[in-house]
């Protein structure tokens, strides 16, 4: 593949295929890390580094393993666990280099292990049938689109938060998911423009 | 260290009765599955092609210029193939896979069956095997008010199939020109494999066909109708 | 959980600690395959299938697992499970394990699941566990019955794939329903209007 091919990628990973507008993955901590940009910030290094991870040692895994051992069908239960390990290492240098994130992003660090956004890459890129190189710049492009619209999304709700009566029934995840939906309107705007 | 002991023993022990779990599973779900997938090609030869009598998955045969053995899986899949439809022998007609790449959102694979003298030939119908349109716009490609425009269709002499914005006779589909264009991309496609490869399809098989001796080897069919084409007795 | 009754843990799962309205969890899949309602069952009885098979087996091997090591425990029977109905609905019911696609995998991390497997299944005896399993998986399919019949009626016109609206409406239908904006708008409406509801 060429550089326009990765450019390509890129740009379908990050806004045409937008892992949480037009894939609906991720969607836990989108709603639930969003209150504020700071934490947006921090949760999205965390996935960046996970997913990338994930990515590339699923990849390895999957082709250098399961494929040769006929075992694909083992496919769901190996990546899950790769990705619960990798959590656990991440958690553990992020409380030991900055305490600070780490009380910030709280519960959620766990959390990233059911966070779709991870494995739902992962399955993606297999799925796909991703060399080596596609698969890591998907993974880091799927993960830089998270980001993106979860910083976004957290400027908005933090708006949200202050400047507008909402109504007492739509407060918190209702009016979270109208405005998520037309950020995704938004971004529905983006399909057409690459193919993968 | 006894702790640790334990945990790595519940572990193990939970990970190998999952893996006997699905050991058993796979190996019960294998024949279904291929089955399946099976079934989803004939269920659209069948649509596709006049009444044939043989199993045109099995004569099936992959247009490609290098031995597809060499190509990536991905790559593989989108090659045209061709299955040939007999009854009593006799071609009566030859449906075509093709992917048209330049669906709104990507790839739209299409099943074209097609009859008649290869110079002039007739589409009896199509099919949609897959397709990333938007949704409530992509699906209308397989609706009649569209679909039936392509059925017992003549394939126009001038040689090439056009949507009526581009001068043609098809109607497209209101608000998807672009996936309207797909299938008569797919058709014209088609109808150019056809005439190319019709004379070489007509050739009755070898009563016995060995498994190497057609153009596409079943190891260079897309591996997910491989399994099913080998284990298949020719009614 | 000694007060409450069996029939209590099984109807909990629908109104009172609904998965998908009261708890939010398991959003992934109700707004990804609830365009249409067959897919929304079809998702549904996937979770129950899971959900209970795993509230079983955790509930059975809650005495010999150790707790340091219970997630990862949880996660591999969850998975197993998932896989099971990954290969059971290729076989046989090719069409939805299409159009559910790589929705099937990702239930391993349903959160409702893994939830209930810790909340519950491994504090409490089989029976229970399993009348939970099936209580939040109903209540779950019930959740994304609703969205998916919002969303089909409007975006297609139609229910189960039969029209109800007339072929004028199903000719030029809220197409956006059956799009991404359309689940993120659907599933907020819903839930706003039951927060009403149970405010009223």
């Amino acid at each position: 593949m060429d550089i326009a091919g990765y450019l390509a990628l890129i740009v379908w990973a990050v806004f045409v295929n937008n892992l949480v507008l037009a894939q609906f993955l991720g969607i836990c901590p989108f709603m639930g890390v969003s209150k504020k940009v700071e934490s947006a910030v921090g949760m999205s290094a965390a996935v960046l580094f996970v997913t990338t991870m994930a990515a590339i040692i699923t990849f390895l895994l999957y082709q250098g393993l399961l494929v040769p051992a006929k075992l694909q069908y083992l496919q769901t239960i190996v990546f899950i666990l790769v990705i619960a390990s990798l959590v656990q290492f991440v958690e553990m240098v992020i409380k030991k280099v900055s305490p600070t994130l780490f009380a910030a992003l709280g519960i959620f660090l766990p959390l990233i292990t059911t966070n779709c956004a991870v494995l739902g890459t992962a399955i993606l890129a297999i799925k796909k049938d991703f060399d080596f190189m596609q698969t890591l710049v998907f993974g880091v492009a799927s993960a830089l689109g998270f980001g993106l619209v979860l910083i976004l999304f957290a400027a908005i709700r933090e708006r949200l938060a202050v400047n507008v009566e909402t109504p007492r029934s739509m407060r918190g995840v209702p009016i979270g998911l109208v405005a998520a939906g037309i950020l995704s309107l938004a971004f529905l705007g983006f399909s057409g423009m690459v193919k993968l | 260290m006894k702790q640790e002991v334990r945990y790595v023993v519940v572990l193990t022990l939970i990970a190998a009765g999952a893996a006997a779990l699905l050991a058993v599973v796979n190996q019960v779900t294998a024949d279904p599955i291929a089955q399946a997938r099976r079934n989803k090609t004939l269920n659209a030869l069948k649509q596709v092609l006049p009444e044939f009598d043989n199993a045109p998955d099995q004569e099936m045969r992959v247009v490609s210029d290098v031995d597809p053995q060499t190509m990536p899986a991905s790559q593989r899949d989108r090659l045209p193939v061709l299955f040939p439809a007999r009854m009593g022998g006799e071609l009566v007609g030859v449906a075509v896979r093709v992917t048209d790449p330049s669906g709104y959102s990507g790839d739209v694979v299409y099943m074209v069956g097609l009859k008649g003298d290869p110079a002039a030939p007739t589409v009896v119908a199509y099919d949609v095997l897959s397709h990333k349109e938007t949704p409530g716009l992509g699906t209308k490609l397989k609706e009649p008010a569209f679909q039936g425009q392509f059925q017992n269709l003549a394939y126009p002499a001038s040689g090439d199939l056009k949507v009526r914005k581009d001068g043609g006779t098809i109607d497209a589909i209101t608000g998807a020109t672009i996936s309207s264009r797909t299938a008569t991309q797919a058709v014209n496609r088609a109808v150019a494999l056809f005439r190319e490869r019709a004379a070489e399809l007509a050739a009755a098989p070898e009563a016995a066909p060995e498994p190497e001796a057609p153009a596409a080897a079943p190891e260079a069919v897309p591996e997910s109708e491989a399994p099913a084409a080998q284990e298949v007795d020719r009614g | 959980m000694a007060d409450t009754t069996l029939s209590q843990v099984f109807s909990r799962g629908f109104l009172k600690e609904n998965p998908l309205f009261v708890l939010l969890l398991g959003m992934c899949p109700a707004l990804a395959v609830t365009s249409t309602v067959m897919n929304g069952l079809g998702m549904g009885a996937a979770v129950v299938f899971v959900l209970t098979c795993s509230n079983l087996s955790v509930s059975l091997l809650r005495k010999v697992i150790p707790s340091a090591v219970r997630i990862p425990a949880f996660i591999v029977v969850i998975a197993s499970f998932v896989t099971v109905v990954d290969m059971v609905m290729e076989g046989f019911a090719p069409e939805l394990h299409e159009s559910l696609g790589v929705f099937i995998p990702l239930i391993v991390v349903n959160c409702v699941i893994l939830a209930r497997a810790e909340a519950f299944a491994s504090k409490n005896p089989v029976l229970g566990a399993v009348i939970d399993g099936l209580g939040m998986g109903l209540g779950f399919t019930f959740a994304l019955v609703v969205v998916s019949a919002f969303r089909e009626l409007l975006g297609s016109g139609s229910l189960l794939g039969i029209n109800l609206l007339g072929q004028g409406f199903a000719q030029s239908p809220v197409l956006v329903m059956i799009l991404p904006p359309g689940a993120f708008l659907a599933l907020g409406l819903i839930i706003a209007g039951l927060n009403k509801l149970r405010r009223a």
